[in-house]
């Protein structure tokens, strides 16, 4: 706690909560719901093609958002991090903010397991692809399945690709949609339940 | 015209979904605040995806079903249209004499005109016949970046409301 009240009080965090500079929180706070917006909603896209929306987009020509995704992380990492550092006492005891933590934790927990499962290891795709791409795909998936050369397999499966779904993709994706709802209805209702500060 | 405006923003604040928002229901603001947020991600993400395709991340990506997702980021605008016009109902004050929902709405006219001009100039049937990895046109890169631009500014401007023109 004594910790918590040096921080809060530190000259960056007095400037950040009370300068009233356009420039201190209302810009950290912007680039904190930019970044949910990315992170989420690139997130909720992908989801919404991994339930089966878009079906025509191959899953893997998706893989390149993943990046995106991760600079929404990061630009939020960061900022949530200044943001509870100009609060510490309150948010580091609210019990709102825990929540929202556990749901962000679950969220990106699943997000890896997408990244790694769905779109690293193609022998998770579970349905058999289209016949008519049946001998080259066949092919591709026992090379893979000795390991080597997965990358350069991966390119001539992506044309049959659009038709046959993950394995467990469709879990990964309601989890996520549900994880990140919660995450957010919590951040939002940080100012509205649990020890308050006034500060928006 | 503006005195007629001042006078219906009045006569909204005497409605009963006025009171329920500016805290006769106590849920009823943060709960459209919550849903704001979950309609901002899903038009961000959605569109954001579609733009970005024409930018040239995710090229791979044929352009027709990329097109798909369009609904789905129309239906999180709808959210936020819905959302939005009940914290005007709220709290009217609080939002016509504010310069960052000025910026707000202008931003969001400008987004509004860029979707237009796609659907109205032909880029929709040039975009939709992209196959895998092909390069977007010039006019579509364009009128993309327009999009992203536009809405990141309409998120910046609603979250400058309290900052700059004191809305709650």
């Amino acid at each position: 706690m004594e910790f918590l009240t040096w921080l809060e009080n530190t000259e960056f965090c007095t400037w950040i909560r009370g300068s009233g500079s356009i420039w201190a929180y209302p810009l950290i706070l912007t680039l904190h719901t930019t970044g949910m917006g990315i992170l989420v909603g690139f997130n909720w896209a992908l989801d919404l093609r991994l339930l089966g929306i878009a079906r025509q987009i191959p899953v893997l020509a998706m893989e390149k958002f993943f990046k995106v995704m991760w600079i929404g992380f990061w630009l939020n990492l960061i900022t949530g991090i200044v943001l509870l550092a100009a609060d510490a006492t309150t948010k580091m005891t609210s019990w709102v903010f825990g929540v929202k933590m556990l749901f962000i934790v679950l969220a990106m927990i699943v997000l890896v397991k997408m990244e790694k499962t769905v779109f690293r290891n193609p022998a998770s795709l579970r349905k058999s692809p289209p016949s008519s791409a049946g001998p080259l795909i066949q092919t591709s998936r026992q090379t893979l399945r000795t390991g080597s050369q997965a990358a350069a397999v991966l390119e001539p499966s992506l044309a049959g690709e659009a038709q046959y779904e993950p394995a467990n993709a469709k879990l990964l994706a309601i989890l996520s949609l549900v994880f990140w709802t919660l995450s957010i209805t919590a951040g939002r209702l940080m100012a509205y339940l649990g020890p308050q500060t006034g500060i928006k | 015209m503006w005195n007629e405006f001042l006078i219906f923003s009045k006569w909204l604040e005497t409605t009963h979904l006025s009171h329920l928002m500016a805290g006769g229901w106590k849920w009823g603001w943060p709960a459209c605040e919550t849903l704001h947020f979950i309609g901002l991600s899903m038009l961000l993400g959605c569109i954001g995806v579609v733009d970005l395709r024409m930018l040239g991340v995710g090229k791979s990506m044929p352009g027709a079903p990329v097109h798909k997702l369009v609904p789905w980021a129309v239906a999180g605008f709808l959210i936020n249209a819905i959302t939005g016009v009940l914290f005007f109902i709220g709290a009217p004050h609080q939002y016509i004499k504010n310069v960052a929902f000025l910026f707000k709405m202008l931003f969001l006219v400008v987004a509004g005109i860029n979707i237009l001009l796609f659907y109205t100039t032909g880029m929709l049937k040039r975009v939709e016949a992209l196959g895998p990895g092909e390069e977007a046109p010039v006019g579509a890169k364009v009128i993309s970046a327009v999009s992203i631009f536009s809405w990141l500014m309409v998120l910046y401007w609603g979250r400058m409301l309290p900052f700059v023109g004191n809305a709650f």
